[in-house]
């Protein structure tokens, strides 16, 4: 996908004297300024409403200080005895998680943007496919194969005549390398989708005119491609950074306590939201902290290129040799990531045969799949709208809305389901009482007893998504494209409609695919939020997993792993990505 | 993306159909469940088939009692059903409770100590907190008690769940009661220095890493046995071992309860009362014992006869609210010994 329609197109049309310029032509041109004007109001109150959930937790946190609360010393104790332990897992997980993914991602990314060879077609889909499994699930099962109990240590003791732990060493899965990496299978396919993008929109005469001076491909690949496509790492590895500080399933199962563990434990162990939200806001504090510190050393750089815009680079074909290794690499990333996984669920499936023949099931998938794409259609709408309003209004107040929207992705699950009951009950006994005052017969928790507070925490949690996806989209633009579009006469609504939309299409495609995918695989907020009788595939598996019971539930976990192919199927087979 | 307009419409009218709120139409009593559906469905099946009283569920095992306390009097939830007894005290003590009827027949299947004297909680099933050992490397351990856990013989043999899980920080509170706070400290510090890992898994993973050989002692409740003994895959890690019932010399096994409560503003409260009702009656409590092989506290109603075959029991006669009036300590302790980490 590049920017073939904008020169098809535009030279043949609309350049006519009759065109009002691009200042005027957003105040003048008919319907367009009141729809627009319209969108901005809808995008703030969208954008109070995902902020509300934080915006409850500060004032719950807070609380303490002002009166309003008993005062409590629960976060004293936490910060005198754990706080500091659990700081330094949060950041090791984290850290490991982003280091491991770039491992598993940039590497296939490159390759497939790159290079022409056998079965490419294939392949570049198959990457993705790990992101439809949820990384407790993969946690659960590489535990059961890692474990002392489990069959490679079995076969090592059985081979070398070992008979007990002390003699002989081991990596512990069930350790916090053990949690990044599993976290790190589960989200690399972020970044390298993204870097795929980047990589194949990239401009080639840059490492053409390179490879003319000399320049050796590994060191092209370094100095010149890398670089290029930082905007859309720097998105992917945030991502992958903010999923693993929200994670909690992974992190509990693997007994590696983290601040999602601090977490849940002051809130629903020592009964303190004061010192969850406390806590919360510092993870918060952190996460704004790191992505504001990128952008500001990033600020300056612009991408002024159009030269190339016109053309697909061209890949270059793979040697034999090349695409062996090719092969073997992603290979062996898509049996542990994807393979081995689903092919350990079936395994249980056919083993518990009775237990996982379940016909609720297909009620329970139908539910998934509507609840997932409706919350995929509302987040991706609701960027776009954020960041076309960034693009043509850069300022202070288009970056806070854009910022805002994003913030709900920094908080764990549960944590964020309690933050969005907080305002949504109140409304909805605003809305009883109201009913009542005016002799009416009350409705009942509109709001939060029913999918509504799902789909709304749903947005909220995965907008973040959705704005790194366009956002990334958006910088593959270059900005004279618009000025260009300006100049040929075209008013901001048309330059949206006809320049970024086309261009924009593989960015909006991947931010519903990524968000449909997250909201599947959703489990602490489902769990709280969905109202009586009602399971996503995610719940269902959990309830027995919980109970370290996968095994009966394993036939939920492959549906999990096909509603979430399906997006990526039917993608693969209409979009042509390159 | 474009949607075909059939497909738009079907999710649009979906969507509001789902944001519609259900009516009551028959009448339903509607539950927060703290235990596994799996566990409770066949009990509350029986229950409508008796009663015609349909029986809505949602489960979580976190962040109930926060939705309920978010809910207010709007909440559509007319019981709780807990796994513990932190959490039956936690439900009481924020007001999300409101006292059941004086029933009779309930005061008769349920003794005192096993029913909050306002009337607020109701507990519906017993578990013990068991010692299980390794047949083969430790023999014989049935004068085990929970203080032994901390002797130097047990070095680098246990393995445990998580403190923080509330069976275990049950157990920890119940130590407290009876030996305060810095000895507990104390044991637990001794406790820790034992353990062959640190804490993960169930309880059945306990049993599990036994049989594996990866420690010889462990801490897990009676019906675990039970369950695994039914699974086949699992069948081998229960014969590897023996389960004890601790401290039977002196003060008895420490138990907890599952238990439940009606909410504060239970919108089908008499439905709620049947319910809780039949809970507490021969019928349901055979099928707690016989199903989840736990021990009924209906006096009379046998356990299950593979429960029974695990022998007579003393248990530690303390009153529960004494016991998790010392829960936050207990939490507190594990976080100060940093226990899980």
């Amino acid at each position: 996908m590049n920017s073939g329609p904008l020169f098809r197109r535009l030279p043949s049309q609309r350049l006519t004297p009759s065109q009002s310029p691009p200042a005027a032509g957003f105040v003048l041109s008919g319907f367009w300024p009141p729809l627009s004007r319209w969108l901005s109001l809808i995008t703030w109150v969208m954008v109070l409403l995902m902020v509300a959930p934080v915006v409850a937790l500060l004032v719950e946190s807070g609380a303490g200080y002002i009166g309003l609360a008993p005062h409590d010393t629960t976060f004293a104790e936490l910060a005198d005895t754990v706080l500091l332990t659990y700081s330094q897992n949060t950041a090791l997980v984290v850290s490991g998680a982003v280091l491991f993914a770039c491992a598993l991602a940039i590497l296939p990314a490159w390759w497939c943007a790159h290079y022409e060879f056998a079965g490419r077609r294939y392949l570049q889909w198959a990457m993705v496919f790990p992101l439809a499994i949820p990384a407790y699930i993969s946690a659960y099962i590489y535990t059961d194969l890692l474990d002392y109990a489990g069959p490679v240590q079995q076969f090592l003791r059985q081979l070398f005549g070992w008979s007990s732990p002390q003699q002989y060493w081991f990596p512990d899965i069930r350790s916090r390398w053990g949690a990044s990496l599993m976290l790190a299978l589960a989200l690399y396919p972020y970044i390298y989708l993204l870097l795929r993008h980047a990589f194949s929109q990239r401009s080639e005469h840059l490492s053409q005119a390179a490879k003319t001076l000399g320049a050796s491909p590994r060191r092209i690949f370094f100095t010149v491609e890398l670089p290029l496509v930082r905007p859309a790492l720097v998105i992917g590895c945030t991502l992958v950074a903010m999923e693993s500080l929200a994670d909690y399933g992974t992190v509990h199962l693997f007994a590696v306590s983290t601040l999602t563990t601090a977490v849940y434990d002051s809130w629903l162990v020592y009964g303190s939201l004061t010192t969850a939200a406390k806590i919360s806001c510092l993870m918060l504090l952190v996460v704004v902290l790191l992505i504001s510190g990128e952008k500001y050393q990033r600020q300056k750089q612009r991408h002024y290129d159009a030269r190339n815009s016109g053309k697909t680079p061209k890949k270059v074909p793979a040697g034999l040799q090349r695409s062996l290794i090719i092969w073997l690499v992603c290979a062996i990333i898509f049996t542990f990531g994807f393979l081995y996984p689903v092919a350990t669920l079936i395994h249980y499936s056919l083993t518990y045969a009775s237990e996982n023949a379940n016909s609720a099931l297909w009620q329970h998938s139908q539910t998934t799949f509507l609840l997932a794409a409706i919350a995929a259609t509302v987040a991706t709408l609701l960027a776009l709208s954020l960041n076309a309003r960034q693009r043509f209004h850069p300022g202070i107040m288009a970056r806070t809305k854009l910022a805002m929207s994003s913030l709900g992705y920094t908080l764990p699950g549960t944590v964020l389901a309690i933050g969005i009951l907080i305002p949504l009950t109140q409304a909805d006994l605003w809305l009883n009482r109201l009913l009542v005052s005016v002799d009416m017969e009350r409705v009942g928790l509109i709001f939060t007893g029913t999918s509504f507070a799902l789909i709304t925490a749903f947005v909220i949690r995965f907008a973040a998504i959705s704005n790194g996806s366009l956002q990334a989209g958006y910088q593959k633009i270059p900005d004279n494209i618009d000025a260009a579009s300006f100049t040929l006469g075209e008013n901001r609504t048309a330059t949206f409609k006809r320049v970024h939309l086309p261009l924009l299409k593989p960015a909006l495609v991947s931010s519903f695919l990524l968000v449909f995918i997250e909201c599947v695989k959703e489990l602490p907020a489902s769990l709280l939020l969905r109202p009586f009788d009602f399971e996503t595939l995610a719940t269902y598996v959990f309830q027995y997993a919980s109970d370290e019971h996968l095994e009966h539930a394993a036939s939920g976990a492959l549906l999990i792993i096909i509603v979430s192919l399906l997006p990526i199927a039917v993608l693969s087979r209409t979009q042509k990505m390159d | 993306m474009r949607f075909p307009r059939a497909t738009a419409t079907l999710l649009l009218s979906t969507v509001f159909a789902a944001l519609l709120p259900t009516t009551a139409m028959a009448e339903q009593v509607n539950i927060y469940s703290f235990r596994q559906p799996f566990l409770i469905e066949p009990i509350l099946q029986q229950f409508t088939q008796q009663t015609g009283i349909k029986t809505k569920v949602v489960f979580a095992k976190k962040g109930l009692i926060q939705r309920l306390q978010r809910e207010g009097e709007l909440s559509p939830a007319d019981i709780v059903l807990t796994s513990n007894f932190s959490k039956l005290l936690e439900l009481k003590d924020n007001g999300l409770t409101q006292p059941f009827a004086n029933d009779a027949q309930r005061d008769n299947n349920i003794p005192a100590r096993f029913r909050d004297d306002q009337r607020h909680w109701l507990a519906l099933t017993q578990r013990v907190r068991n010692i299980y050992s390794s047949k083969d490397r430790r023999g014989d351990l049935s004068n085990i008690r929970y203080e032994d856990l901390a002797d130097a013989s047990f070095r680098g043999k246990i393995c445990t769940r998580s403190g923080k899980h509330p069976y275990n920080l049950g157990l920890i509170a119940s130590m407290i009661a009876h030996h305060g706070v810095s000895e507990t400290e104390q044991w637990l510090r001794d406790v820790k220095a034992n353990l062959a890992r640190k804490p993960q898994g169930n309880d059945r993973a306990q049993v599990k890493a036994i049989k594996e050989g990866l420690c010889d002692v462990s801490l897990g409740n009676s019906y675990y046995l039970g369950k695994m003994l039914q699974d086949e895959n699992q069948v081998a890690w229960a014969n590897a071992v023996n389960l004890n019932f601790p401290n039977q010399q002196d003060r008895g096994a420490h138990i907890n309860v599952s238990g439940a409560v009606i909410t504060r503003y239970a919108p089908n409260k008499q439905a709620a009362e049947t319910l809780l009702t039949f809970l507490s009656s021969e019928k349901a409590q055979q099928l707690y014992a016989e199903l989840n092989m736990e021990y009924p506290v209906k006096p009379g109603v046998p356990a299950s006869e593979l429960v029974q075959s695990w022998g007579e029991f003393k248990a530690d006669e303390l009153p529960l609210t004494t016991i998790a009036r010392h829960r936050s300590d207990a939490l507190k302790l594990v976080d100060r010994v940093g226990f899980d980490l």
